[in-house]
């Protein structure tokens, strides 16, 4: 958290995960390859260097599918939230894949030429008479977009931009997704008869699409069921539910109109409040888990008392907390923080 | 995420979902009209 920075915060756990995702690439591209070689030798004329940049470039588009598919799965279940705590690992691991198809296909097709191979890149096809869309410039815009969000990948960067900046220049992701499928679609695609390609960019739209527009709608659900009662100028209570719904350790996230979402934790026989937005990323700490006593955010694992919004020692952060009654059987929390989150003083 | 993001999150997705699926349609379209409008028969050729 936020005691001090080393280049890369590796523990045993993340280790385990990047060794997983690097077999997967290793298994992926030699299966790839070996069922290529089948088709070879069923007379199907498929060159080695076909097959490697094939290969590659599958698995990257893969990858960056699965990537943008674990926000939303972990938004719409749970037992997703594993995935997400290494979700930075994954996409610089994409990334170095991705580049390294790029690399194959700059040295296969450009390298032979009079010209630099990385002039060539970029003159193939300036006057665009090609009679398909020039899908190695979208891969070329693509790539780079990724290039920035893996450099910027630190919690260094995150602390420099802060985390709203942060996380709205990671959106950026959509857009790399966006030129990337329009390389697929518009590359490999069009050259291939059999419909191995267009299945699997048809299959990773409509998942991608499917999953974030479905998660977006449970969020937006989450915000609209809002219960406010304004008792006095200045004082509002936010209606939180009835008291049987705070079982004891379970996160709920309530929320005023136009506010940001609280998140209520029951520990014993008391209920607490405190800001539903996690310190380090802005992450939704009202879908979070009580955890060794401290509410948990389910995107990084930072954590908060619920009793005061503190981070436990030797961390700093604290967050707004609420105040809580309950009245004829149901909880109610003020809409108004006690105090703004920030620093421990 | 905050509010602002996550109503940014939203429209981008509103969005971008029409845009992908445009691109998805505008690709098929071009690769069944793509082998039959480019490549010339050549006789013999199976």
């Amino acid at each position: 958290m936020s005691a001090g920075y080393v280049a890369v915060q590796w523990n045993r756990k993340k280790m385990i995960y990047d060794a997983i995702v690097l077999t997967c690439v290793v298994l992926y591209t030699m299966i790839f390859s070996a069922v290529a070689n089948l088709g070879r030798a069923e007379g199907h004329t498929y060159s080695s260097w076909l097959v490697d940049i094939r290969a590659w470039g599958s698995c990257a588009f893969l990858m960056l599918t699965t990537i943008l598919s674990i926000g939303p799965l972990a938004r719409l279940d749970r037992r997703f939230l594993p995935l997400l705590y290494n979700r930075r690992h994954f996409g610089v691991i994409f990334f170095f894949v991705a580049a390294y198809h790029g690399l194959q296909v700059i040295d296969t097709y450009y390298a032979f030429g009079s010209a630099s191979k990385w002039r060539a890149l970029f003159e193939y096809d300036t006057a665009f008479t090609a009679q398909t869309v020039p899908f190695v410039l979208f891969g070329i815009a693509g790539l780079s977009v990724f290039g920035i969000l893996a450099a910027t990948s630190h919690d260094y960067w995150q602390k420099v931009l802060g985390p709203r900046t942060w996380k709205a220049l990671h959106f950026g992701a959509y857009l790399g997704y966006l030129l990337i499928v329009m390389h697929v679609a518009f590359g490999a695609m069009q050259s291939e008869a059999r419909p191995g390609w267009t299945t699997l960019v048809a299959l990773s739209v409509l998942t991608v699409c499917g999953l974030h527009i479905a998660a977006a709608r449970k969020s937006a659900s989450i915000d609209r069921d809002v219960r406010l009662v304004r008792l006095a100028a200045g004082d509002a209570w936010i209606d939180a539910g009835p008291l049987e719904r705070f079982a004891p350790d379970v996160v709920v996230g309530v929320a005023a109109a136009g506010s940001e979402r609280i998140a209520v934790v029951r520990r014993g026989d008391r209920v607490h409040a405190v800001s539903g937005v996690c310190a380090h990323q802005g992450g939704p700490l009202a879908e979070g888990r009580v955890i060794d006593g401290c509410l948990t955010c389910p995107w990084h694992g930072w954590q908060y008392r619920p009793e005061t919004g503190e981070a436990p020692p030797p961390f700093e952060e604290k967050l707004a907390t609420y105040e809580v009654r309950e009245q004829d059987g149901r909880i109610w929390v003020r809409a108004e923080p006690k105090r703004e989150c920030g620093v421990r003083s | 995420m905050t509010r602002d993001l996550r109503t940014l999150h939203r429209r981008l997705w509103w969005l971008l979902a029409p845009l992908l699926l445009a691109a998805l349609t505008w690709a098929i379209t071009q690769h069944v009209s793509y082998p039959a409008d480019s490549v010339p028969a050549v006789e013999g050729d199976r």
